[in-house]
């Protein structure tokens, strides 16, 4: 039931399981946390109800037991799921409209905070976790001359923080057209860097940290490995996964 | 330690002592602060997985020229080998004559490849994320711009030139589709004609192979699908091509078109239509079912005068041989599968008629290797192109994806 491109994948930690969806067949799909070789998915939504169109991204709160999936169709959209779902079964909310200003192309939930980090309109775009219809978002973490970067993207919450880890390039970097290739081919081209970010800035937020300059060329995602202090980034231009120790990032906890 | 990490440790060092010797908020610390972030925003990874050598998705014989061209789908590159090349077993690789790889080259997950019987030309399929197929001459090398480009629909896959009509044939992976375009088209050139629909069976589809003899078209499936909408209302997530007036009629609807909820799971399957199939037309024949043994079955070949269809079968680490005229539930005729193989996921095929050889590109273990045609069963290569250390692990990245296992202290992959 897997394909082969499959652009999302969740960890759950509490549950011991792997969350990952199919957008070519409009699945969820949940598998054993030690799942290896040939194994069916012990959860499967899917169906007419569900309303899924080409859901290649999601992230999951295993505290509140929820998915998330941006919807790219009708502006776009969070359709929200209860985890434990099975089958053909309708969102249990969604999130969206014009006010929300929402693209529907990525999603990370933070359980602890209860905020949602989207991105859409004018950058990254800030909710309450149950947020449901056409409401506007509580901040939007801008890039900008103050902090000479895009803004952030892709982000990945620091455990015991207030703090996030998201790609960003540098203001003013070569933008895509349709006369060039799809993809940065180079990190002079891209001058994509990592930074942090609290999920209390609002506007244009320079980042605490910044790491990765000159190595990175197309950012597709992140996670961290808590034990060790470190972000890993997933970079499709280099066909490799870098682990980089990131202490700074965590240095800011809450207790 | 060299000198660049005695250099860093000492700043380190500079910074520790300054640090615990300036008033807060004064501009010494501020310039101390300053001086640290730049440390940390140019440290290096501390660790990289990444395959530096050649991962081959596909591979086409040039026989009259006697050079075999291999798509690299791990570093985006096309490699030329003479067609003899056999590496040692003590030796840690083989180079290629030619070698064409670069930005200028616009290779980019590269898993499709043709080589013009008449001219040498190479056609270079790209799959997701570079939406264009390019071709080069045949004694292009480094990092040059192709011949010409031609843009494809998103996740062009296989393939297939039926030379007599002029025409290049493509599956389309992310809209379930089958697209023809002329064979000399470039640019924004439109396709001609147009497979897709739920009656197609289309469902993730990968290899394309013609027969002409039987005027078939053999797709392979992986399983995935969803229906397009019947109002085209959606939006374009992905093209990128500028339409030409009249253009649109057979470009394919994207996954972002399809009916909301319709996805389901086919089973793996071998789809045959005739070739004059155009739009939401049946398959002739389907070759599916638990003794075909499909898993993920990628390239297709076949041989027209034998009639004998090649399949390689990535996630069955096998190559399996039907009969061109197969249909339903049916075990292959020929299974080449085992450890003395060699194979490694399997997903190209190709069949050199002049010297009577079956040519395999394995995507999990840097090789190609040749066999006898008619080889079956656990039968060893004749030749293999070995393009890394024998035993060098391949991660098969490809706009790759991650999470972090805590549990485990593993990171998570799809690809």
């Amino acid at each position: 039931m897997l394909a082969r491109t499959m652009h999302s994948i969740v960890y759950d930690a509490i549950h011991d399981e792997i969350i990952v969806p199919n957008a070519f067949s409009n699945a969820i799909m949940t598998f054993r946390g030690p799942a290896s070789g040939e194994e069916p998915p012990i959860r499967v939504i899917q169906g007419p109800k569900t309303r899924l169109v080409f859901n290649d991204q999601l992230d999951a709160d295993t505290i509140h037991n929820e998915i998330y999936v941006p919807n790219r169709e009708g502006g776009g959209s969070i359709f929200v799921f209860d985890r434990t779902a099975q089958g053909n079964v309708a969102p249990v909310r969604i999130l969206g409209g014009p006010d929300s200003g929402i693209n529907g192309s990525d999603i990370t939930v933070d359980p602890v905070h209860d905020l949602l980090l989207t991105s859409g309109r004018g950058g990254l775009r800030i909710f309450n976790r149950t947020d449901s219809g056409n409401v506007k978002p509580l901040r939007i973490i801008t890039g900008g001359p103050k902090s000479g970067t895009t803004g952030p993207r892709d982000p990945v919450m620091v455990p015991g923080t207030r703090m996030f880890i998201a790609s960003t390039r540098q203001l003013g970097a070569a933008v895509k057209t349709v006369e060039t290739t799809s993809n940065f081919q180079t990190s002079d081209e891209a001058q994509s860097f990592l930074g942090v970010w609290s999920i209390d800035d609002n506007g244009d937020v320079a980042p605490r940290w910044t790491i990765a300059h000159n190595i990175l060329t197309e950012v597709r995602n992140l996670a961290v490995d808590p034990k060790h202090k470190a972000v890993l980034v997933a970079d499709k231009g280099l066909n490799a996964i870098m682990t980089f120790s990131f202490p700074e990032a965590f240095a800011y906890s809450e207790k | 330690m060299n000198v660049s990490s005695r250099l860093l440790w000492r700043i380190g060092l500079v910074l520790v002592f300054a640090t615990t010797s300036v008033l807060p908020g004064s501009s010494q610390q501020k310039a101390t602060d300053d001086a640290r972030k730049a440390l940390v925003a140019n440290r290096k990874p501390l660790r990289m997985i990444r395959d530096q050598y050649a991962l081959f998705s596909a591979v086409a014989v040039d026989a009259e020229r006697n050079e075999v061209v291999l798509q690299d789908e791990n570093q985006f590159r096309s490699l030329v080998y003479d067609r003899t090349t056999n590496t040692p077993p003590t030796a840690a690789l083989s180079e290629p004559k030619r070698l064409i790889g670069g930005p200028q080259t616009h290779l980019e997950l590269n898993c499709g490849v043709y080589i013009d019987p008449k001219t040498g030309n190479i056609f270079a399929v790209n799959n997701d994320t570079e939406d264009h197929l390019v071709v080069f001459d045949r004694n292009a090398k480094g990092d040059v711009a192709p011949t010409w480009m031609l843009h494809t629909p998103h996740g062009a896959f296989g393939i297939a030139v039926d030379e007599p009509a002029e025409e290049m044939i493509f599956t389309i992976q992310h809209s379930n589709a089958v697209v023809a375009f002329p064979k000399t088209a470039k640019d924004d050139d439109p396709p001609t004609w147009l497979l897709q629909g739920d009656k197609t069976l289309l469902a993730d589809p990968h290899g394309i192979a013609l027969d002409n003899k039987k005027g078939v078209i053999f797709v392979s499936n992986f399983g995935s699908t969803a229906t397009p909408r019947a109002d085209k209302g959606g939006i374009i997530h992905y093209n990128r091509t500028r339409f030409k007036p009249g253009s649109k009629a057979f470009w394919p609807l994207d996954p972002g078109q399809m009916v909301p909820g319709s996805g389901r799971n086919l089973p793996a399957a071998i789809t045959v239509y005739d070739k004059k199939a155009r739009g939401d037309a049946a398959p002739v024949r389907v070759i599916s079912g638990p003794k075909t043994q499909l898993n993920w079955a990628e390239g297709l070949f076949v041989d027209e005068q034998r009639g004998e269809l090649y399949v390689a079968n990535d996630a069955g680490e096998s190559v399996l041989v039907f009969r061109t005229d197969a249909g339903g539930d049916v075990a292959p005729i020929r299974i080449l599968k085992g450890p003395h193989t060699l194979l490694a996921y399997p997903s190209s095929v190709f069949l050199d008629f002049k010297n009577d050889e079956l040519w395999v590109a394995n995507f999990g273990n840097h090789t190609a290797t040749v066999y006898n045609r008619a080889a079956g069963g656990d039968a060893a290569p004749i030749r293999e192109i070995r393009s890394a250390p024998t035993g060098t692990p391949a991660p098969a990245l490809a706009n790759a994806r991650i999470a972090y296992d805590t549990k485990r202290d593993q990171i998570l992959a799809p690809n």
